[in-house]
């Protein structure tokens, strides 16, 4: 993870967390997600997501990876 | 050597241990990611405690002149290597690698005995309404004096 904290946030702060896919890999793939309070951006993140199973490193599942895909368009 | 609840520090590096309870781990029964960030506060803020700057004291004698002073973190990169389980004993180790004007830069590491579990680079500054203040001289000095070229 990359994270960038710009600026804070305080109780009772409505926020909007947005994902949006920026790589997909066959093993991992690459989120940029930003926390915003209206139009303002707190906090920029990048996000390296792999998939595990018994411990192992697996393929991305293909039915995720067709729908990111199929979103971005 | 004794360890105390804090800590100690070891050739400009500060060494802190971490027992994994329940409570840290996740459905997949290792420890959650965001939980590495609360340990490497503690080794954050303890190290600074050892340095003889207790942020509290150190706080309140630079309040008087700029209201709400406060650490905040201000960037992370982050890599996250192998997972932690129950029952783990962790070593956070915290490195300053850079001290500048407004800003610490400092190398963080969770290792569970010879494994590098994660590193982490983090940018601390420190802020008052809003806006960044010089680091005390006296905690430069300390952190500096620490470091190993």
């Amino acid at each position: 993870m990359g994270i960038e904290f710009l600026k804070p946030a305080r109780m009772d702060d409505l926020l909007d967390v947005v994902t949006r896919p920026v790589e997909m890999k066959g093993a991992s793939i690459v989120l940029a997600q930003e926390v915003l309070r209206g139009s303002g951006s707190l906090i920029e993140a990048t996000v390296r997501v792999a998939f595990i199973s018994g411990g192992r490193a697996r393929p991305t599942p293909k039915p995720l990876r067709l729908a990111m895909k199929a979103d971005q368009q | 050597m004794t360890d105390t609840l804090d800590g100690e520090i070891r050739d400009g590096r500060h060494h802190m241990r971490v027992r994994v309870y329940f409570e840290d781990t996740d459905s997949g029964q290792i420890v959650y990611h965001a939980n590495f960030l609360r340990f490497m506060e503690r080794g954050r803020t303890n190290y600074l405690r050892l340095l003889g700057t207790n942020q509290q004291e150190l706080l309140n004698e630079a309040r008087k002149d700029a209201p709400g002073l406060a650490f905040v973190v201000r960037s992370m990169k982050i890599d996250f290597l192998k997972p932690a389980i129950l029952d783990d004993l962790l070593e956070v180790v915290t490195v300053p690698e850079e001290v500048r004007g407004a800003s610490i830069a400092l190398l963080q590491e969770c290792r569970r005995g010879d494994d590098l579990l994660v590193t982490a680079h983090v940018r601390v500054a420190l802020i008052s309404g809003g806006k960044a203040q010089r680091i005390p001289k006296s905690l430069r000095l300390a952190m500096e004096g620490d470091r190993q070229v």
